[in-house]
């Protein structure tokens, strides 16, 4: 159960297109899932698990942030420029 | 007695060693706790991410109970599960200030279309009262130009009344004139009393009397004295068929002017055999004007017989 816990949140994060500090989160939860699949015993499949069910979601969380950052810069420009056109028009 | 110190302290140290360990644990969950419970009570990030705090919240829940061999593993998935947590909530802010900026798009494009609608408005009203004064402008001129073609026509018939009224009265001097130069010459035909009829020649059963062009003053209607003897002996003679006479020139002048004179002659040659006593039925006055010369127009004698007033008896 927490090794399909950790697949999901592994195939949402990829899902999500991580790049820079996210993919690195993504990377090392990439390594945990597989080495929970790897392990022996069931605790330490369990630990890894969970840790790469972690990261993943962190990577998830920072791949949301990083394309959210994006959007609201894009826009805001592209308002910004609505305005100034506006403004332009205004005082035509 | 040294033995037995050593003994103690050894036995001291085995039993604080987990308590240090207990403490340290205690100190980590708690500077989680507090990292948590700071993103929590962000204004900003506190409602956020609600599955991903309610993980944190399990994760450190996990870490404060966990075994003594799980304990770090544990925290350091909590300290993960708090970032995750954090990462979300900036991301759902600014997933709302994307939002935000859309409505304002939004809101700025309602400005834009405002302004273009007032600017439309605007332009359809100037272009309105263009019109108008357009249409004012030529309203002005249309009754100025009306007023003006009133006063031209008020002018002219003023100016025709006048003119016609010039003419009534030379029309009337020149009647009067010609009545006194008829009475001129009647008298004067009066005085003679041996006067003959105009020389006569037959066409047919039609008599024709001929008076010559000298029988009126030169440019005259008027017949000279002796003319007006000779229709007066002719009158006597004309029994009491139907009588045409017919008016003559030569081509001299305008043919119009020609026909009105060869008119007016017949007419003055009419009203002398009226007066001679002719019933007024019986007579016919035409004018033919230039257009049945009897000679030659191209010499004075010929010009001379053309001039001539035909009485026709039939």
């Amino acid at each position: 159960m927490a090794l399909a816990a950790a697949e999901r949140a592994v195939l949402a994060a990829e899902a999500a297109q991580p790049r820079g500090q996210a993919a690195q989160a993504l990377e090392q939860a990439r390594g945990q899932w597989q080495a929970a699949l790897a392990a022996r015993r069931k605790s330490d499949k369990l630990r890894f698990a969970e840790a790469a069910a972690a990261n993943a979601d962190l990577a998830h969380a920072r791949a949301r942030l990083d394309a959210a950052r994006e959007e609201v810069e894009s826009r805001a420009a592209r308002n910004a420029d609505l305005r100034r056109r506006l403004l332009v028009n205004r005082e035509r | 007695m040294v033995l037995r110190f050593l003994a103690i302290f050894a036995l001291s140290l085995l039993l604080a060693a987990p308590v240090a360990a207990q403490s340290e644990h205690e100190r980590a969950v708690a500077a989680l706790s507090a990292e948590l419970q700071a993103l929590e009570a962000d204004p900003s990030l506190g409602d956020q991410a609600r599955l991903e705090r309610l993980q944190a919240r399990q994760a450190v829940a996990d870490a404060a109970g966990a075994r003594r061999s799980e304990r770090e593993h544990k925290l350091a998935l909590a300290g993960v599960r708090i970032e995750a947590a954090r990462l979300a909530a900036e991301a759902e802010l600014l997933a709302g200030q994307a939002e935000q900026l859309d409505r304002e798009r939004d809101q700025i494009m309602i400005e834009a279309s405002q302004l273009e609608a007032e600017r439309a408005r605007r332009e359809s009203e100037r272009l309105r009262l263009q019109a108008m004064a357009r249409e004012e402008a030529l309203q002005r001129e249309l009754e100025q130009a009306e007023a003006d073609r009133t006063a031209a026509v008020e002018q002219a018939q003023a100016e025709t009344e006048q003119a016609r009224k010039l003419a009534a009265a030379r029309a009337r001097e020149a009647e009067l004139a010609r009545r006194e130069a008829e009475l001129a010459a009647a008298i004067a035909a009066d005085a003679i009393i041996d006067a003959a009829p105009p020389p006569m020649r037959r066409d047919g059963n039609r008599r024709i009397y001929t008076l010559a062009g000298n029988a009126f003053a030169s440019g005259s209607a008027s017949l000279t004295g002796e003319a007006q003897a000779s229709l007066r002996a002719l009158a006597g003679q004309l029994g009491s068929g139907q009588v045409s006479i017919e008016g003559h020139t030569d081509s001299q002048g305008a043919d119009a002017a020609n026909q009105a004179l060869s008119q007016r002659r017949a007419e003055a040659v009419r009203r002398v055999l009226e007066e001679a006593g002719v019933a007024p039925g019986r007579l016919k006055a035409v004018g033919r004007g230039e257009t049945q010369p009897v000679a030659d127009n191209g010499s004075a004698d010929g010009r001379a017989r053309n001039r001539r007033v035909e009485i026709i008896v039939n």
